[in-house]
């Protein structure tokens, strides 16, 4: 029980809740696997219910849906072209499976499936998966023109086009990192200054009056990290936008 | 290049094709041709010369205002992007520093990360250490750096070249 409060990183682990193993292989069905379909399940049905209505003038919900569509819309038209929308289903279900997931994990008692970074590296292999093949489909050979820039002399193109390949790959890296470094940071910053709280009003009156200062940096915290995760998933589908650009017009 | 050389020794100096365009402009009917030949027969006229060579030079003059602002808008096109993005990041406000401190450092470790483990793959693959490593840790250093930049919007982004993104494609 101790063990919980001290330990920051404990609301990390991995619990195994059905454990299912197929050919040798740890397929169990764990906390992490039943907070991806809790987020999936909470964004359709908030979608689906918030849509089902369907008024010429929308009420609160409709709008806050109709707000995400135009958003996300909007972005990828911005950053894709109009071409570009044929990959909305595929930006707006990252887009709100990022959102949805970082904000269910600022729950108390709540698992942060965003926080491990291989959920937010598959995400993001997903995304560069996408770019490569969509790329090669499209333009053939012609999509490695994404890794010569114009202009360069010729003597310095073997170097720049190593340091453009070693550019394009370290993409994903760059971006699951980004998501997975910030939940993880602000979880583990929530935690140890609700810990602090906890520890401090053990210590008879004087711990409970200083206490107040790291409740008041919580407070302040979960406000922060309601913004980050927001505008972590905003940044994910924002770079998804631009790595689909390129798989569009590569070279330009 | 034939004409517009025949219209220069039919008498307007250049300096005065800018003055001309503006007059045109104040006038309210800078749109086409037939307006440019009228601005030419009511505007002030300083350089005194006949009507018919100043409404040729008006045509041509017309033509290159075209092209130029065909320019423009294509020059325009290939920047608003970029200007986009920049207003969604003002709009995250008092984070927007936090958020582009965290991209940026993010960016640059990746370059480097990326770089070291092709190297050390390089390595083991082909028993060549250190000096994949070594090779491949600069070169992800260098692929770092240009993430940075490119991210901060100081360099160009993968493949481009300056030319206008056709709005078709």
């Amino acid at each position: 029980m101790t063990a919980d409060k001290v330990d920051p990183i404990h609301q990390f682990n991995i619990v195994k809740l059905i454990p299912i193993n197929i050919g040798g292989y740890d397929l169990s069905f764990t906390n992490s696997a039943l907070f991806m379909v809790a987020t999936v399940a909470v964004a359709s049905a908030f979608l689906y219910l918030s849509t089902s209505s369907r008024s010429l003038i929308p009420g609160r919900l409709q709008s806050v849906s109709e707000m995400a569509y135009e958003f996300v819309g909007n972005m990828l038209r911005d950053a894709a072209g109009t071409q570009g929308m044929k990959f909305f289903p595929f930006v707006f279900s990252l887009f709100m499976f990022v959102l949805v997931a970082n904000l269910l994990g600022l729950f108390p008692y709540f698992f942060t499936v965003t926080s491990h970074i291989i959920v937010t590296f598959g995400l993001a292999a997903l995304v560069i998966g996408t770019v490569v093949v969509y790329g090669f489909m499209k333009h053939g050979l012609g999509f490695l023109k994404l890794f010569v820039p114009h202009g360069v002399p010729v003597y310095l193109l073997p170097l720049v086009v190593l340091i453009e390949v070693i550019s394009f790959v370290s993409r994903p890296v760059s971006l699951s990192v980004r998501l997975f470094a910030n939940m993880l940071a602000g979880h583990i910053t929530l935690k140890v200054f609700s810990g602090f709280v906890v520890s401090l009003s053990a210590l008879g009156a004087v711990g409970v009056a200083g206490s107040v200062l790291p409740l008041a940096m919580a407070v302040a915290l979960t406000a922060l990290e309601l913004l980050v995760a927001f505008l972590q998933a905003y940044v994910f589908a924002v770079l998804t936008c631009m790595y689909l650009n390129d798989a569009l017009h590569p070279g330009h | 290049m034939a004409p517009k050389f025949r219209a220069w020794l039919d008498g307007g100096r250049p300096s005065n094709y800018v003055a001309g365009d503006f007059r045109k402009r104040t006038d309210g009917d800078g749109l086409t041709g037939q307006g440019g030949s009228m601005a030419g027969k009511n505007g002030p006229d300083g350089t005194g010369e006949t009507g018919r060579g100043k409404q040729h030079e008006a045509d041509i003059r017309d033509d290159d205002l075209e092209r130029r602002r065909r320019d423009l808008e294509a020059s325009l096109a290939t920047r608003r992007p970029d200007r986009l993005e920049g207003k969604d990041d003002a709009k995250a406000g008092s984070v927007a520093g936090y958020g582009q401190a965290l991209k940026l450092s993010s960016e640059f470790i990746a370059g480097v990360v990326v770089g070291a483990g092709v190297g050390w793959i390089i390595d083991r693959l082909a028993g060549t250490s250190p000096w994949g490593l070594i090779v491949f840790l600069l070169l992800g250093f260098g692929a770092g750096v240009l993430n940075v930049m490119r991210s901060a919007g100081l360099m160009a982004e993968f493949g481009q070249d300056g030319k206008p993104r056709d709005p078709k494609e």
